[in-house]
């Protein structure tokens, strides 16, 4: 097997932000404060600002004098009429999760997502990041509500934190991570606390660090919801959701827009819940660490490049830091917000 | 006497009380190993070889030597199998006379077992066809469904 000049295609890839910058009519920066983390968006070009911005305005800081602990260059190569970066790999380095192998190492990191075609590399020692995409026009509804995924989850890694699976719902004083295989009830459980004294960090991806007590830090402030999730929670329908005009995805809500007073930026970690649909009542049950990590396990690897272990080794690291508990959903999801209340200011596990 | 080590970096595992969670991100499973088998993975990553962790088993349970270290060895091979594990060149001879305390209170040994879940497969196993495009990077066949 031929060796990968893994250095040699990040050069060339920094030399392409020439190129693009010079085909690039408009150019605009932002910076955001992710997890205490700072973050600098260049945009070369215009087309990705609606696609990276919406999901993280809630995260959004002034430019700071001081380098950011990460710069991302973004552009779209249709619109300048630029390629991808030749590809260093043949195709049997194209991993389900987006890995590139051969182009991930301490320092590199390099993810490939082939339907929409999106390249996303970082490279720890430079500080600086790509976000390179084919044809911002095929951008799916999905990438909008959780942007650069892969490059949050390399950078937060970088600083200390982990991106984990999970919802994520609490106060200043603490919260929950919301845990467990996809339709278990995660997205449903954490969008149903914002009717309620609950504020809102994630249904979906978050971060964590756990040197010392652990935290949870919100990165994107949508969630997402079948209509049909409407019947138990009606107040989201008037969240100002966009919608698929297919209506086959689900309606995506930017709660930055329209409940901002909900969203937490932040929170200490005090308790890990595993919704389950089962049960008439609402009801909070103690489960022991192992089964925890146990029902955790399935989901914790999906849809993070180059991550299974450390999640894995985090959530470990979370399930023996924490009390764990299933939480059976019943039939009236409306009294969930108060048993997690409940949990949160007493310790106690209850039964509605 | 061989020795075995973990098949790192594509297998991980957690160490509980009762059990110990063991993952291969590579092919997509997850295994629970409990009781016996515990201790036999913690020995057998630990550097110990057949003969002594059979050995370390009779202080805490009562059977016969043969028939323990053929079972410690069969969970050994399953484990290789499983690719959790890979042997790791010989282990230093351990003799057969060494004096190991028994503790008072020896239960019948039971013979170590493993659960293994299949359900990160579809999580992790997935491997879509595609080809290439003219720079080198994939895409969906058009032809795939």
């Amino acid at each position: 097997m031929t060796a990968i000049d893994v250095a040699g295609f990040f050069q060339g890839v920094w030399a392409q932000i020439a190129d693009a910058e010079g085909a690039a009519g408009e150019r605009s920066e932002r910076w955001f404060k992710i997890a205490g983390c700072t973050l600098r968006v260049r945009f070369i070009g215009m087309n990705l600002l609606k696609v990276v911005i919406p999901a993280l305005s809630h995260l959004e800081t002034a430019p700071s004098k001081l380098d950011a602990d990460l710069t991302l260059h973004c552009w779209d190569c249709k619109s300048l009429g630029m390629e991808l970066p030749k590809a260093p790999v043949s195709i049997e380095a194209f991993k389900p999760r987006g890995e590139v192998q051969g182009l991930n190492n301490a320092r590199f990191h390099a993810a490939f997502e082939i339907g929409p075609r999106l390249l996303s590399l970082m490279d720890a020692h430079r500080r600086e990041a790509v976000y390179c995409v084919g044809d911002a026009a095929n951008i799916p509804r999905y990438v909008v509500a959780e942007p650069i995924r892969g490059i949050l989850s390399w950078f937060m890694r970088e600083n200390g934190r982990q991106l984990l699976h999970a919802g994520a719902v609490g106060t200043p004083g603490g919260g929950v991570l919301l845990l467990g295989p996809g339709g278990a009830g995660k997205s449903n459980t954490a969008l149903g606390c914002l009717a309620s004294d609950l504020r809102y960090a994630s249904d979906d991806f978050c971060a964590v660090s756990t040197d010392g007590s652990p935290v949870v830090y919100s990165l994107y402030s949508t969630g997402k919801t079948h209509e049909g999730d409407w019947d138990r929670h009606p107040f989201l329908a008037q969240l100002a959701p966009n919608l698929d005009p297919e209506r086959v995805e689900k309606a995506i809500y930017f709660l930055n827009d329209a409940a901002p007073h909900k969203l937490i930026p932040s929170f200490p970690l005090k308790a890990i819940l595993f919704p389950r649909k089962a049960g008439a009542t609402c009801e909070i049950r103690p489960i022991p660490a192992v089964t925890a990590l146990r029902i955790a396990a399935p989901g914790t690897a999906k849809l993070l490049p180059d991550a299974g272990a450390e999640v894995l080794r985090c959530l470990a690291k979370l399930v023996r830091a924490v009390p764990c508990y299933e939480l059976l959903l019943g039939s009236r999801p409306e009294l969930i917000p108060a048993l997690i209340s409940e949990l949160l200011a007493t310790g106690h596990v209850g039964v509605l | 006497m061989t020795a075995f080590r973990v098949n790192e970096p594509n297998v991980v595992y957690e160490i509980f009380d009762e059990e110990i969670i063991v993952v291969n991100l590579d092919a997509g499973n997850y295994y629970s190993i409990s009781g016996t088998g515990r201790t036999i993975w913690i020995d057998l990553v630990g550097g110990c070889g057949i003969n002594e962790i059979a050995s370390r088993i009779q202080g805490r349970h009562t059977g016969e030597f043969d028939a323990i270290a053929a079972a410690v060895a069969a969970f050994a091979d399953r484990l290789v199998n499983e690719e959790l594990l890979v042997r790791a060149g010989d282990v230093v001879a351990w003799p057969r006379t060494a004096s190991i305390e028994q503790a008072g209170d020896r239960t019948p040994f039971k013979p170590p077992s493993i659960e293994k879940y299949e359900d990160m497969q579809d999580l992790l196993g997935l491997d879509p066809i595609h080809d290439v495009d003219s720079a080198g990077w994939p895409v969906v066949k058009k032809n795939a469904g």
